[in-house]
């Protein structure tokens, strides 16, 4: 089971879009290493033969007619919006490019 | 004995029979929760306007002789990880502190449309993650019985306001165990129905595979009642059988009869207290376990063995799916289109307002099962993890298969220890987790559960939990051997399970009836 | 930053290009891929937006049939095998745009996989392998306020509607494209028209290259000539136009070439397409956060299509494109060179059109490939969006064959079709375009143009008959080209001799 270094930790601070102080780093990370150090227990219980669970009932195939339903009203979907201008959601400058 | 103390079943009653008004039981459960909540912080919100105005619509209706529901006119508390229109839904979170969300949850909706008064929303571990409510940010509940203890979680606030009589019902939300380990904490009732059998549309995701909304009551019966209400198909839930779950309410009136002649029950082998590097389990749960399953056997059931051999990688499956599904559904708190937004110092690009807000906004045990959720589904470690979880979880499916093709329903201790002092496991995650131990393998299975009351533990007072679990869709075993336990137990008793501190002044020994 | 760009030839002396495309096509289904939300183009900001598309917590995906039938149907028509069993996914990255900061997608079991299109170039055919086509939902719109030109770079903040977030998308991307050689940019250009042509056939999108419903990535890289190794490539983002699939293909094969022959290597990166000056710029690069942790979505079940459901959406497919083609060239006696240029012009349909509403086809064909398509070039749009009608064309046709135009004022009909000056009577009308039908007034226009040549009229009469050239021209003159000149000369002529 590899260990994770706290560079790890602030890696995937960082995709998760988590700001973590040095101080919360030193926290977690020992904490994380023990609960990954316990769930590692599972690796090698189940053989290539057994099929994932992913729902635990299975169903297949269930779909939505093509008929439009009625929308939230602009205020309601712009009510809990931290800012708001030209009856957009207004954010932060975007860095980078969309995908 | 005051209106509060009343089963739901015998509020509906009396409202039925012309007795009571909704008002007045509405009222009467805000005023108790006037007078303890201060205490128990049990509810992050009371609406009691609305609930007052929702109760006199129900009297209207049933002064003009058109009830909704049975149950039209009974108040109801509702776990704060569901949407409500119009009243503030925050998960425990400070990241949506004061969000008031433009639309119900379905199993809000089916509440209004039956006439449940909705007096609140009540507290719980922040996004449901946590065995001990203490993860909210709003302050913990305490648990009726001590408030020096935590009274589980995640839904600590729905079971402790059943305990302490300020609702009879409330909705509870069960990933782990959220519903059942409260009841067992609180000496209440919960029920994690069958995957699927009750919307989830509306409930705010924690693991979207292992996620069920329940009953959390005082007694089997209004269980039975309540998730009758709530269940059925949701096309809003594309996960939502289509097999209506029904005859609950029967099988619980006919279970009161305490005949279990026929019925095969199965002792889980691996959560029955043994020795096997599960030390977790406290001789007083044990004790209570043992007394509930010679009743069951008095009562005419058979009870054998059996066992579940994969159970023993139920926490770790448990620990890596439901981090994996959370750090993606917990994405979306991103402060870009509602909830709390921090905007640190400078010129801050959207990203950076995103990780502040998320920094500033999750509690530790969020950002830790994020982080390990994000570890989890890493390129490179996605098969060893989750992918792995996953297939531990048909390997336990197949557990329950087997044992189920024994016996008609299995029982277990529903938590390894009573309620623990507050602050004890708070920074200990390991320790947090082994309380889900006997409740975990269900949500993985999509099986339904029931905790009940099995009594208190010698060792220190506090109520001790049994839980039955059934097949997918057999949840009217549940109610049927749950029902029958529950009789059997509260007549050893001389009555029900009632924290002391807030049990009926006329609950005095001596005087029983009012 | 200054770069190296290789003359084209050149790149092709050194270097094979292999090509890979990635079409976006958004579906026209009534609602969302998740949601009974709308999905009409233009509407006010946010109207068309639930707790769902909205990523509110709590709301939940529910799949749009249709969608999902529209996927197989398009499967079938690109010849892939459709998938018996798959799953949606989760696709997990942050952006502002994308509500729930993950798109709901398809990861390793698309519904649709390994299929081909055959595209013709040149007389040649190319078969393009197609890898696969998944169903996704696209992202919302951001608008960016402050700094330069709405631009993302120095933009003060960005503001969002989310109307478009969770319309269906169909993403449909091809095997790696190799021998090619310079042919490169024109198969790509001509794959990304077919698949056009095919997706509307189909009737399951508008495919409006202009309006984002049609959106192509084009990923290219380059390998020293005779190597079996694939380069390193990149990905130029959202090229939005066939000429500019074209254009994209030739620049960064010539730019990558200059970064090669300087014995540097490529950056595997994001790029931008630059409509205005035909050139690429660098995007994001791809280290960061292109781990998309994709795991199945767990709010929906799997999707398990039954043979019988495809093989009764198979039925449902319009003939193929090359069987139409060959058909429709029979039934218009073009030659081959003929159908190849209609073909590679993007006309087929709108022949078809002109044709049906009454034109002949040679007459239909001479409009769309001369008049009609310069136009198209110089306004640089497609044939389609050039502003005339295939009903159009053939109302002046018809005025043609009828006699009340000749081609040169067919050319100011169609001027005036451009200007959006009402049809084509109306222009007729406005313009006073039509032939002067009318012997009574070419006779007095002739008497004086007799008149004043009286030596041509001399040479006319004494059996000169080419002399009558230049009165034809006078007369022509004088009525402003609405004469028909045949009966010109004929009343010349009947009047002299």
């Amino acid at each position: 089971m590899p260990e994770l270094s706290r560079d790890e930790v602030r890696h995937l601070a960082d995709l998760a879009r988590i700001d973590l102080s040095d101080a919360e780093l030193d926290h977690l990370a020992p904490q994380l290493n023990v609960i990954l150090e316990s769930v590692a227990s599972i690796q090698g219980v189940a053989g290539d033969d057994v099929v994932p669970t992913s729902h635990p009932i299975p169903m297949t195939n269930v779909f939505r007619e093509d008929v439009v339903t009625p929308c939230l009203t602009p205020e309601q979907a712009l009510a809990g919006a931290p800012a708001v201008e030209e009856q957009r959601f207004s954010v932060p400058r975007i860095l980078g490019d969309e995908q | 004995m005051s209106w509060i103390h009343k089963t739901a079943a015998e509020q509906a009653a009396a409202l039925a029979a012309g007795e009571v008004t909704s008002v007045e039981l509405t009222r009467a459960h805000l005023d108790r929760i006037a007078a303890v909540d201060g205490e128990l912080n049990a509810f992050l919100y009371v609406d009691a306007d609305g609930a007052l105005a929702q109760a006199q619509a129900s009297d209207d209706r049933r002064a003009a002789g058109t009830p909704l529901h049975e149950l039209d006119g009974v108040p109801i508390a509702v776990k704060d990880v569901l949407t409500t229109t119009g009243l503030p839904t925050t998960c425990g979170s400070k990241m949506l502190e004061g969000w008031v969300p433009p639309y119900d949850a379905t199993v809000v909706a089916r509440l209004k449309a039956a006439g449940l008064p909705i007096l609140g929303k009540t507290n719980m571990d922040e996004f449901a993650m946590g065995s001990s409510t203490e993860n909210s940010a709003y302050g913990p509940t305490r648990n009726p019985w001590d408030h020096d203890r935590i009274p589980g979680g995640s839904g600590g606030g729905s079971a402790a306001a059943v305990a302490a009589f300020e609702a009879p019902l409330a909705l509870g939300t069960d990933t782990g165990g959220s519903i059942r380990q409260p009841g067992a904490m609180t000496g209440t009732v919960g029920v994690k129905p069958t995957y699927g059998s009750v919307s989830r549309y509306g409930l705010v995701a924690l693991a979207n595979s292992l996620d069920q909304v329940g009953p959390v009551t005082r007694t089997v019966l209004d269980a039975a009642l309540l998730q009758e209400l709530i269940g059925g198909h949701d096309p809003l839930d594309s996960t939502s059988v289509p097999t209506p779950v029904t005859g609950l309410v029967e099988a619980a009136r006919r279970g009161a009869g305490r005949d279990l002649t026929g019925v095969k029950v199965g002792v889980i082998k691996e959560l029955a207290g043994q020795e096997d590097g599960q030390s977790a389990w406290q001789p007083g749960v044990m004790q209570c376990f043992t007394e509930s399953v010679e009743l069951l056997t008095k009562m005419g059931a058979e009870v054998v063995e059996v066992s579940c051999p994969h159970f023993v990688h139920a926490m770790a499956a448990y620990y890596l799916i439901l981090p994996a599904e959370c750090s993606s559904n917990l994405a979306k708190f991103d402060a870009m289109r509602y909830g709390l937004r921090v905007t640190p110092a400078g010129n801050p690009s959207a990203e950076d307002v995103m990780k502040a807000s998320r920094d500033a906004g999750f509690g530790a045990e969020v950002k830790r099962r994020i982080i390990i959720g994000t570890y989890a589904l890493s390129s490179g470690y996605y098969d060893a993890y989750y992918g792995q979880a996953q297939k531990i979880r048909t390997l336990i499916v197949e557990d329950f298969d087997r044992a189920f093709e024994q016996v008609d329903v299995l029982v277990s201790p529903t938590a390894p220890s009573t309620a623990f002092p507050i602050g004890e496991k708070a920074d200990d995650p390991l320790a947090m987790y082994l309380n889900d131990l006997a409740t975990i393998p269900a949500n993985l299975a999509g099986v339904p559960g029931v905790s009940l009351p099995s009594g208190t533990a010698p060792e220190d007072g506090l109520p001790t939990g049994v839980q039955f679990l059934a097949p997918v869709l057999e949840d009217a075993r549940l109610y049927r051997v749950g029902a029958a336990l529950e009789a059997a137990l509260t007549e050893s008793w001389g009555g029900p399970l009632v924290a002391p501190a807030y049990a009926p002044p006329s609950d005095a020994p001596s005087d029983k009836e009012n | 930053m200054t770069e190296t760009l290789v003359p084209f030839d050149e790149v092709l002396e050194r270097y094979d290009p292999a090509l890979g495309l990635e079409v976006h096509v958004e579906l026209n289904t009534a609602t969302k891929m998740f949601c009974g939300c709308p999905t009409e183009f233009g509407a006010e900001p946010n109207t068309q937006v639930c707790p769902t598309c909205l990523g509110l917590p709590g709301a939940m995906p529910a799949v749009n049939g249709k969608a999902v039938e529209a996927a197989i149907r398009i499967g079938l028509a690109l010849n892939c095998q459709i998938a018996e069993w798959c799953r949606f996914a989760r696709k997990n990255y942050f952006y502002p745009d994308m509500p729930k900061n993950f798109q709901t997608s398809q990861y390793d079991e698309p519904i649709c996989f390994d299929g081909h299109l055959d595209v013709e170039v040149d007389g040649e055919t190319y078969r393009i392998g197609i890898e696969r086509a998944h169903m996704e939902e696209d992202t919302g719109k951001a608008t960016h306020v402050g700094g330069a030109t709405g631009r993302i770079h120095g933009a003060d903040h960005s503001l969002i509607d989310y109307n478009r977030a969770g319309i269906p998308l169909i993403e449909i991307v091809t095997k790696p494209i190799t021998g090619t050689g310079e042919k490169a940019p024109l198969v790509a250009r001509a794959y990304v028209a077919a698949l056009r042509d095919i997706v509307k056939g189909l009737g399951v999108s508008d495919v409006k290259m202009e309006q984002g419903s049609m959106r192509c990535d084009v990923n290219l890289s380059l390998a020293p000539k005779g190597s079996d190794k694939l380069g390193t490539r990149t990905e130029t983002k959202n090229v939005n136009s066939l000429r500019s699939v074209e254009r994209a293909v030739r620049f960064e094969m010539s730019r990558h070439a200059g970064v090669l022959d300087a014995g540097g290597s490529v950056l595997q990166e994001t790029r931008h397409f630059h409509e205005d000056t035909a050139t690429t710029s660098p995007g994001r690069p791809k280290s960061d956060a292109e781990d998309y942790r994709y795991f199945p979505e767990p709010d929906l079940v799997p999707v398990a299509p039954s043979r019988e459901w495809v093989e009764e959406l198979r039925a449902t497919l319009p003939e193929p494109p090359t069987v139409r083609r060959a058909r429709l060239q029979e039934a218009w006696g073009y030659t081959d060179l003929e159908m190849r240029d209609v073909v590679s012009a993007g006309a087929v349909e709108l022949i078809e059109e002109t044709v049906a509403a009454g034109a002949a086809p040679q007459a239909a064909r001479k409009w769309w490939l001369s008049e009609i398509s310069r136009r198209a070039n110089e306004a640089g749009v497609e044939l389609a969006e050039a502003g005339v009608t295939p009903a159009q064309v053939a109302e002046v046709q018809r005025l043609i064959d009828e006699g009340t135009l000749n081609d040169k004022l067919a050319r100011q009909v169609f001027d005036g079709l451009f200007a959006g000056e009402g049809t084509p009577a109306q222009i007729i009308e406005k313009r006073g375009l039509a032939l002067v039908s009318d012997d009574g007034p070419l006779l007095a226009a002739i008497d004086e143009a007799l008149a004043a040549q009286p030596d041509i009229a001399d040479k006319i009469r004494g059996g000169n008959h080419k002399a009558a050239g230049a009165i034809v021209g006078a007369v022509m003159k004088a009525t402003r080209g609405q004469a028909d000149a045949a009966r010109v000369q004929q009343l010349i002529l009947e009047k002299l001799s």
